[in-house]
């Protein structure tokens, strides 16, 4: 009897972790991104009335002029007045001065890098190799074992031992190192979607606290500061972390879901070059070009800790795709077998699985 | 030398040639379509989106997409098309060393046909998972074209 082949599911907690997170669709960034110029558009207008009200100011004057409109503002109090009509003297919701969203439409722009990838189509490739890894299932891989079983206790020759050892015998173990394989893969995708997924997030949040910090500034100065933080920072560790561990015996090492915490850290950035930007972020400034900066400071920083995260999986895989490499051009057919059943090419024997067929003392009945 | 053979022998050793081998092939195969596939959402997860009414970007890659890319084509070429080669080419070779046997050299006449009858059976087995598989899908290589028109997912 032989032992059956182990099957590997240890990617089912990922999809859960980057569910949690919402799927924005890239048209709301955009949205959210053209609600930051239009805001910015509008505080432009009020601060002109603020420089305008500040050029126009004399002392001892009852009234200011709003140079851009002619309109007056008579104060009544501290902080406060009307606004009067030059012609008419009538008190007037006074207009503000119009400045077109379009000169912020580079503020869009910065924020295309957060929406143009899509995470649907991370999560289409990690479906992709969870689907191929049902078709190396025990159940679907069963007919092999029972061909093993045959060469094993009814055949032998040297075409026959050959096939039996370094094909038939090391093919369960290999399976089970393929469908690991195939979850690692997968496992990179749903970390990349996290990333991708928690950049949306993020980038709409920066810009709704932008519009926020923007809609305060007013004609007598406003503008603040709003503190938000980066998701993004340490999401891919996140994915990983939820990798099943333990009960599942690899004979190869794979960088995200072998290593288990230290593939972790990799996603960390700890081994990636540069700095992680830091988690807490401030939108800030009391007028628009102050915080437009900030906005695009913050901006700056989510990319950095994107390419980060992304740097992150990469370097961990590398390390997968070295092993991988290793194994196909090892030396040792056995070595080679971790992951791919071959027969040794230069011993001499027929090898059956190159389509060569052997004479009858090569595959006789034991 | 002239080896003593069974019928039972040969025709197991038949089976494992033109049903089982085969079966596993195809799994293979299956598997190599899905890693194929995977290529047709690279450009829309890694930066290149082009839909009516939507931006599109030209350029697209970055240091995920390089290693990623690289692992599954070895995945895909290196392991999948490969194992499918051999089962395939496995396959064809038991066959033939079991009708190689079936000769009477080895097999009295009865045996002989005791032998093909068993093939016969087999060839017409009524259970599907018995009998040869009646087709077996291509394993694509990644070099392959994709006959698909379009990635699952999206559009967002």
């Amino acid at each position: 009897m032989s032992e059956g082949i182990q099957d590997v599911d240890l990617v089912s907690g990922c999809i859960a972790k980057v569910d949690d997170i919402p799927v924005i669709p890239w048209h709301e960034i955009e949205a959210a991104a053209q609600a930051v110029a239009q805001a910015a558009a509008e505080a432009r207008g009020r601060e002109f009335i603020l420089d305008s009200l500040a050029s126009g100011y004399e002392p001892g004057s009852e009234a200011y002029m709003d140079t851009t409109t002619g309109d007056f503002y008579v104060p009544t109090g501290i902080g406060t007045g009307r606004w009067v009509n030059t012609t008419t003297g009538q008190e007037i919701d006074h207009n503000p001065t119009q400045v077109s969203p379009s000169e912020y439409e580079w503020v869009v722009s910065l924020f295309t890098q957060f929406h143009d990838r899509w995470p649907s189509g991370a999560r289409a490739m990690a479906e992709h190799c969870r689907n191929a890894k049902t078709h190396l299932q025990s159940g679907r891989m069963t007919p092999i074992v029972s061909v093993k079983d045959l060469v094993a206790g009814h055949w032998q020759g040297a075409a026959s031992d050959d096939f039996r050892d370094f094909f038939l015998t090391p093919f369960t173990n290999a399976v089970t190192n393929q469908q690991a394989l195939l979850d690692e893969l997968a496992c990179a995708m749903y970390a990349y979607e996290a990333v991708l997924r928690q950049a949306r997030v993020d980038a709409k949040n920066i810009a709704d606290r932008a519009v926020d910090v923007l809609d305060s500034i007013d004609a007598y100065g406003g503008g603040g500061d709003i503190g938000l933080v980066l998701g993004v920072l340490g999401v891919a560790v996140s994915v990983v972390s939820a990798v099943a561990t333990g009960g599942t015996s690899l004979s190869i090492t794979l960088g995200l879901i072998g290593a288990g915490i230290s593939g972790a850290q990799l996603v960390h950035g700890e081994l990636t070059e540069g700095e992680p930007p830091p988690k807490d972020q401030q939108i800030q400034g009391e007028t628009v070009d102050m915080v437009l900066s900030s906005l695009s400071n913050v901006l700056s920083d989510l990319r950095t800790a994107m390419d980060l995260e992304e740097r992150g999986i990469a370097h961990a895989l590398g390390e997968t795709r070295s092993e991988v490499a290793n194994l196909l051009s090892a030396d040792r057919p056995l070595d080679v077998a971790t992951i791919l059943p071959n027969e040794p090419n230069d011993d001499g024997i027929v090898n059956i699985t190159a389509g060569e067929r052997p004479d009858p003392s090569g595959f006789h009945p034991a | 030398m002239v080896y003593e053979v069974t019928v039972d022998d040969l025709t197991e050793l038949w089976q494992a040639g033109a049903v089982k081998l085969p079966q596993v092939a195809a799994q293979y195969a299956e598997m190599a379509r899905e890693l194929h596939a995977t290529a047709l959402s690279e450009s829309h997860a890694f930066g290149q989106r082009t839909i009516p009414g939507a931006p599109s970007y030209a350029t697209w890659g970055g240091p995920l997409l390089s290693v990623w890319s690289n692992l599954r084509d070895m995945v895909q070429d290196d392991i999948a098309v490969r194992s499918y080669d051999n089962l395939i080419r496995a396959g064809q070779v038991l066959v033939d060393i079991a009708n190689g046997y079936a000769t009477t050299e080895y097999l009295n006449t009865s045996e002989l046909s005791q032998y093909h009858e068993a093939i016969e059976d087999y060839e017409h087995h009524p259970n599907p998972d018995r009998r040869p598989p009646a087709y077996i899908p291509e394993a694509p290589s990644t070099t392959d074209p994709h006959p698909e028109e379009r990635p699952t997912g999206g559009p967002f």
